[in-house]
């Protein structure tokens, strides 16, 4: 590809166009999430990616319902507090209704790019592009960010929404509601009893993972790709506080060598399975003598 | 193999390829020329265009040589891809002879 880009370069050109790299970046990804035919365990990772793209906003919208029922419930009575968070619950609410109304429809492709614009707005949101402001690096961040990687990804690699509702059915969707209320119903639990708030997380995300790695050989893919952002969401609420003293401290130890190892722990191992994935590619698609590109 | 028409960028491709071997510049510079000018492949969309067709096995990778210090791949049309293409062409040519009767009939064809 880089060889026809540099061929067809006008005389003195020195960098690519932008559409000229955004379309070899989007041929790149053409090329190397193309379904296989050679009988590989791929097909059953796109259905396992199929399934997380349905289900995965499915998730954040019972646990958004319910955070946002508790805050409201926390904020009743104070007006002034209400319309300063309106705003952030509105754009949140309106993102979750538009990714599920894009699943439902199977826009695969346009899910793809709204999850991506919202990724990016959720970065320069929440500064996560600025790094490296350690301070921003809240457990709760990566697990969004990680969920929205985790759907780009999922709606890329896979037939997406089409295939995902093919296979899910109404057990699926009220295990999926049931475990995603369960988990984010621990924000009832008073501060107080944080530490019941957080044992009950723990519980409720092991048990969910266990039974999905009991049930079937998709479902043990599925957990394996949801725990990528569950790892976040553990993290954040019931990890981090018992090795730094406060989860929401900006004291020392909160952007410490330890925090910062198990915030970018997971991005280390997907970084390295992907390296490997690409090198397996490569040897199995590309015959000696390298590719023209 | 897909019994849907080709795209039109897939079609020129194998016109394209119909020639004889090519290299992937030579495939755009030639589409372009096929089109007069009218679509224009990019790089990457060419290439994936040629990694889905080389998995359908309508094309295939014929030699490489080395250019300018580059590696180049020259690709040509297998014998299913030209079936393909000629079946394709037959679905134009009916579409266009039924289409060309009825301007005709309407008195619109120039």
């Amino acid at each position: 590809m880089l060889g026809v880009l540099m061929t067809g370069a006008r005389a003195g050109q020195r960098l690519p166009g932008l559409a000229e790299s955004a379309d070899l970046i989007w041929g790149a990804m053409l090329i190397r999430f193309r379904p296989r035919r050679d009988g590989s365990a791929w097909p059953a990772w796109r259905d396992a990616l199929a399934v997380v793209s349905v289900a995965l906003p499915l998730l954040f919208l019972v646990r958004f319902s319910i955070n946002t029922a508790s805050l409201l419930r926390t904020l009743q009575g104070h007006p002034a507090l209400m319309a300063a968070f309106a705003p952030s619950l509105i754009e949140e609410s309106a993102a979750l209704v538009i990714m599920i109304a894009l699943v439902l429809l199977r826009l695969r492709r346009t899910a793809a790019l709204v999850a991506g614009a919202l990724l990016i707005w959720f970065a320069t949101d929440t500064g996560l592009a600025g790094l490296p402001n350690w301070s921003f690096f809240e457990p709760q961040v990566f697990m969004v960010a990680a969920a929205l990687g985790l759907e780009i990804a999922a709606l890329m690699a896979s037939p997406g929404p089409r295939r995902g509702l093919q296979i899910l059915a109404w057990k699926h969707y009220a295990l999926i509601v049931v475990a995603a209320a369960a988990a984010g119903s621990t924000v009832w639990i008073p501060e107080t009893a944080f530490s019941l708030a957080r044992i009950s997380l723990v519980t409720i995300v092991a048990l969910t993972l266990a039974g999905m790695a009991l049930v079937s050989r998709l479902s043990r893919r599925i957990m394996v790709l949801l725990s990528f952002p569950l790892y976040y969401l553990v993290l954040g609420f019931a990890v981090l506080p018992s090795v730094v003293q406060s989860a929401y401290s900006a004291e020392s130890g909160w952007s410490g060598p330890l925090r910062i190892t198990l915030t970018f722990l997971p991005l280390g191992a997907l970084l390295v399975l992907a390296l490997a994935a690409a090198a397996r590619t490569v040897r199995h698609t590309v015959p000696a003598g390298g590719q023209d590109a | 193999m897909s019994k849907q028409s080709l795209q039109e960028p897939t079609f020129l491709i194998l016109t394209a390829l119909a020639a004889g071997a090519q290299h992937g510049y030579g495939i755009m510079t030639d589409v372009g020329q096929i089109s007069g000018g009218r679509v224009k492949l990019r790089a990457g969309t060419l290439y994936a265009a040629l990694d889905r067709l080389a998995a359908d096995h309508l094309i295939e990778a014929d030699r490489e040589e080395i250019v300018d210090g580059r590696l180049r791949r020259y690709y040509r049309l297998t014998p299913p891809g030209a079936q393909r293409l000629a079946a394709e062409v037959e679905r134009l040519r009916a579409h266009t002879a039924v289409a060309a009767q009825r301007l005709d009939l309407l008195g619109g064809l120039t």
